[in-house]
């Protein structure tokens, strides 16, 4: 799933598989915890969202 | 090689309809403008509008699920016969695995496969596809032709995979930016036959109805993974796409992931249990 998700240009950190069992509490805050940090460092996701803004300026120059 | 293979069709068709062994024959006829589509065949009076030629791209499979239910429930459930190329077959093989069409219902006639034109050309797929007959079938047609095929490398994925991660994000964004999702990919998918798409379903309303890149993007992505280990490279997607999206490069990647992965080709047989709904103690894939 990261490799597939590196190929479409999205950051493959901002994603995490992991197996927690039930009883596992703090395993689970951990895992958490530290997608919550990996993503954090990384910030916002730009990626689409940045360039579909960009597409839309250009249209719209274009109709001006 | 065409003629051959039409007549034979028809021949079949025309056998099976009269001795009553299939209610329906689907293959392919040409429309009033000159193009092949679809054709469903009830009786021996229609089998000579069944047609082939080398751009009969559509993949028959798609119709399958419709046809094999008895319109009355206590009614036998009916049987059919569907004109399969290689590529189809693998798809059928899917769908079997999957309990969606029974293999007794389907009546496979099969064809050697002389490859798939895309206008003029052969369609890149079919330069790597070293199926020409199909995995099973019940009757067979045409000759199997002596081809050269190129060794599958991945070479297009490998390519996109090189890029930089921003070039590969402005690829795919220009793609999916001419994505008018009309769904046609969806509709000429056989392993695309979910009830109630995830697309359009409105409790929870997981996908957006938004008309913008990071909304199509999403339902191109969700689409490729329910896909994964399931396509079998027919790219019916590809054809049925109206704005020439490479719709089937998403697949392609991930089939060469689950092929790494599991060793797992899908569509080989009915019997391999799919990799992705199998659980195993010993796996330890890295995630």
């Amino acid at each position: 799933m990261h490799s597939f998700l590196d190929f479409v240009g999205i950051e493959a950190g901002r994603l995490r598989i992991d197996w927690v069992s039930a009883a596992e509490g703090n395993r689970f805050a951990q895992v958490v915890t530290e997608l919550t940090d990996q993503v954090q460092q990384l910030g916002p996701w730009t990626g689409f969202p940045a360039v579909h803004r960009q597409f839309a300026l250009q249209v719209a120059e274009r109709d001006e | 090689m065409s003629q051959d293979i039409q007549e034979g069709i028809q021949v079949r068709a025309r056998e099976l309809l009269n001795l009553g062994e299939v209610g329906c024959v689907i293959g392919y006829e040409r429309s009033s403008k000159g193009r092949v589509r679809p054709a469903f065949v009830y009786g021996e009076a229609n089998v000579d509008r069944l047609v082939w030629d080398q751009t009969c791209h559509h993949n028959l499979m798609v119709y399958l699920r419709d046809h094999v239910q008895p319109s009355r429930r206590k009614d036998a459930p009916p049987r059919l016969a569907v004109v399969a190329k290689p590529c189809d077959v693998r798809a059928l093989n899917v769908l079997i695995q999957e309990d969606q069409v029974g293999r007794e219902q389907v009546f496979v006639i099969g064809l050697a496969c002389p490859g798939m034109l895309n206008g003029d050309v052969q369609q890149e797929r079919c330069h790597r596809c070293k199926e020409r007959v199909p995995v099973f079938y019940d009757a067979l047609v045409g000759m199997p032709p002596e081809v050269d095929v190129e060794d599958d490398a991945w070479e297009d994925v490998v390519k996109l995979e090189d890029m930089t991660p921003a070039d590969r994000l402005a690829f795919w964004a220009r793609e999916f930016d001419r994505c008018i999702r009309c769904y046609a990919c969806r509709q000429a998918c056989p392993g695309c036959y979910c009830f109630e798409c995830l697309a359009e379903q409105v409790d929870p309303s997981w996908v957006s109805i938004a008309h913008r890149v990071p909304e199509k993007a999403f339902f191109h992505v969700m689409r490729a993974y329910h896909l994964a280990g399931r396509c079998v490279e027919c790219q019916a997607c590809d054809q049925a796409c109206p704005m020439h999206i490479p719709l089937s490069f998403l697949n392609r990647k991930i089939a060469k992931e689950v092929e790494a992965l599991f060793g797992y080709v899908p569509g080989g047989n009915a019997d391999t249990p799919p990799p992705l709904a199998t659980f195993r103690k010993d796996e330890d894939l890295p995630l």
